[in-house]
């Protein structure tokens, strides 16, 4: 063994100011974030009718809220169900046939209550939309099931958009991840017959 | 000389680290392919404590699309339920000397068309979902329909095996009747 | 090694690291399919199959018959409708049908016209056998011309062969095409 020399008083002082140096930043970078999270609100920006919302494959452009009554001659529809309706524009803004059209579907809540995953409704054929062609904008009707003892009131529908990266983090490939608000529309649903 | 060593040593792990790597695909590979054949004829043989044989083959060719055949395949498997559920699933397929691999046909249509072929009219559905289910004391019977041209007829093997069972697989080699449709 | 010499080495050491990060591939195309470019009219051969392309058109509608009942599907552009011959190979195979359109965007096969007897994406391919089949893709018209259709086994294409295929000749326009069973 051989004899190690004790290092000087200045060098032990210099060691121990970079070392507080570092715990210092790493507490004032993290709560820096902290303040910087509660500095930004939750909430999605506003939308309005007309006014198109991004939410990564497709632009979403709601144009109408009412309120309708489902069809009595549809299987496993109770009698007297009612029904909210968004009728929209959307369009596939991306290079490829999209199948996955929301990734996280619109969620409407009316009060305390958040309504059960919508349906999505191709006005062209009134089937279930499937499919979107880049460069064909459809119109789609959006459809909640509300509940029997709902009463007409306001209506606040989030849309969500995807996160499209070139290059993920694991393989550099492009892919689809997660989602977030991106937008958040207020509305008195119409109520037609 | 101790560079030398360092140097072997170095190589040495490179090749643990990819052998170990490989390994699981390596696995996942031989349970998808059938290279170590058992070759018999129809009346075929045991394969891990299942026993396998070709029941009946017939090739049924219609006078309107005289280049191609519907070769009908009656499948039986027998063995303790161990065995049988050691095999995991099964997989029918047919091939001919150039090793071209035909799949049976899935199609609903397919169903009907055995029903309508089948000697006794019974149609007892894909060899696979069943196969550990079925009682111990009776030979699991199945019905597949596969679509080829009828000049492999004369040289078709039937290859049978489990997930259970690759790479080791089944050959028979059959000579199926041949039925003429009007 | 003079002190100079030593930096010279590491220096040109992070530049050719730089410049490897830089030029190297990434997973999109270094994972994708091998094409086989084909002349119009002519067969394409596939690792899994081979295929020819035997007519096309457009049309503004499509008539089809849906469970027994007669469906009749518009667009906001048109339906290109190709009809193929394809075989398989080594083995029983299914395909997968894309329109590479002018614009360079990618059209599937539209959903909306569901064809469980004669549709591409319902189809086994044997080998040794040509069999007939319907890919209907519904684009704007603009995306025909100077598009290709390309073919690809059904499944992971990433390493596979895909092939591509001009189209040779484009028939008449019709306003509503039939497709029977």
């Amino acid at each position: 063994m051989s004899e190690t020399v004790p290092p000087s008083l200045t060098r032990r002082i210099w060691m121990r100011i970079f070392a507080a140096t570092g715990v210092i930043a790493a507490v004032v970078a993290s709560y820096w974030i902290k303040v910087d999270n509660a500095r930004q609100p939750e909430e999605p920006p506003a939308t309005a009718f007309g006014q198109p919302v991004d939410t990564g494959r497709a632009l979403l452009t709601p144009r109408a809220l009412f309120v309708l009554s489902a069809d009595p001659g549809d299987p496993g529809v109770e009698p007297g169900t009612k029904l909210l309706a968004l009728t929209a524009r959307i369009e596939n803004i991306t290079s490829q046939t999209q199948s996955v059209i929301f990734a996280s579907p619109p969620m409407a809540a009316t009060g305390d209550l958040e309504l059960a995953e919508p349906e999505v409704i191709l006005d062209r054929d009134g089937e279930v939309l499937q499919q979107l062609q880049p460069r064909l904008p459809e119109d789609v009707t959006i459809l909640w099931t509300l509940p029997g003892t709902w009463e007409a009131q306001q209506v606040e529908i989030t849309f969500f958009a995807q996160i499209f990266k070139l290059r993920d983090n694991l393989y550099g490939q492009s892919n689809w991840l997660g989602t977030y608000p991106a937008g958040s529309l207020l509305a008195t649903p119409e109520i037609s017959s | 000389m101790t560079r030398l060593a360092w140097i072997a040593i170095t190589l040495l792990l490179l090749l643990a680290t990819v052998g170990l790597d490989s390994h699981l695909d390596i696995r996942e590979v031989m349970r998808d392919r059938e290279w170590f054949l058992t070759r018999t004829g129809p009346e075929g043989a045991e394969l891990q404590g299942v026993r396998g044989e070709v029941k009946a083959i017939t090739a049924i060719i219609a006078q309107d699309a005289p280049d191609r055949a519907l070769v009908h395949v009656r499948l039986g498997l027998a063995g303790p339920k161990e065995a049988r559920e050691a095999w995991v699933d099964c997989r029918v397929s047919l091939r001919d000397g150039q090793n071209r691999v035909w799949l049976p046909l899935h199609a609903n249509a397919a169903d009907k068309m055995i029903e309508m072929l089948a000697p006794d009219g019974v149609n007892n559905r894909l060899c696979g979902p069943g196969l550990e289910v079925a009682q111990a004391d009776r030979t699991i019977v199945s019905d597949q329909l596969f679509l080829v041209p009828v000049a492999v007829t004369e040289e078709l093997t039937v290859h049978v095996s489990g997930f259970g069972t690759r790479p080791e697989a089944l050959a028979m080699k059959v000579a199926p009747s041949i039925r003429m449709l009007p | 090694m003079s002190r100079g010499a030593a930096l010279a080495a590491v220096l040109a050491g992070v530049v050719l690291l730089g410049g490897m990060m830089n030029t190297k591939p990434d997973y999109n195309s270094t994972f994708q399919p091998f094409v086989t470019n084909t002349n119009p009219g002519e067969e394409g051969m596939g690792r899994l199959f081979t295929a020819r392309i035997t007519e096309a058109h457009i049309a503004s509608q499509i008539e089809f018959d849906h469970w027994g009942e007669q469906l009749r599907r518009d667009s906001a552009g048109v339906f290109l409708i190709v009809r193929l011959s394809a075989s398989g190979t080594a083995r029983s195979t299914r395909l997968t049908a894309i329109w590479l359109g002018a614009s360079g965007r990618q059209y599937s096969v539209s959903s909306r016209v569901e064809l469980p007897s004669s549709g591409i994406e319902y189809k086994w391919f044997q080998p040794g056998l040509f069999q007939r089949a319907v890919a209907v893709f519904e684009l704007p018209e603009d995306e025909i011309k100077g598009g290709r259709l390309a073919l690809m086994a059904a499944g992971d294409a990433r390493l596979d062969s895909a092939v591509q295929i001009p189209l040779q000749t484009l028939g008449p326009k019709q306003d509503v095409t039939r497709i029977g069973p």
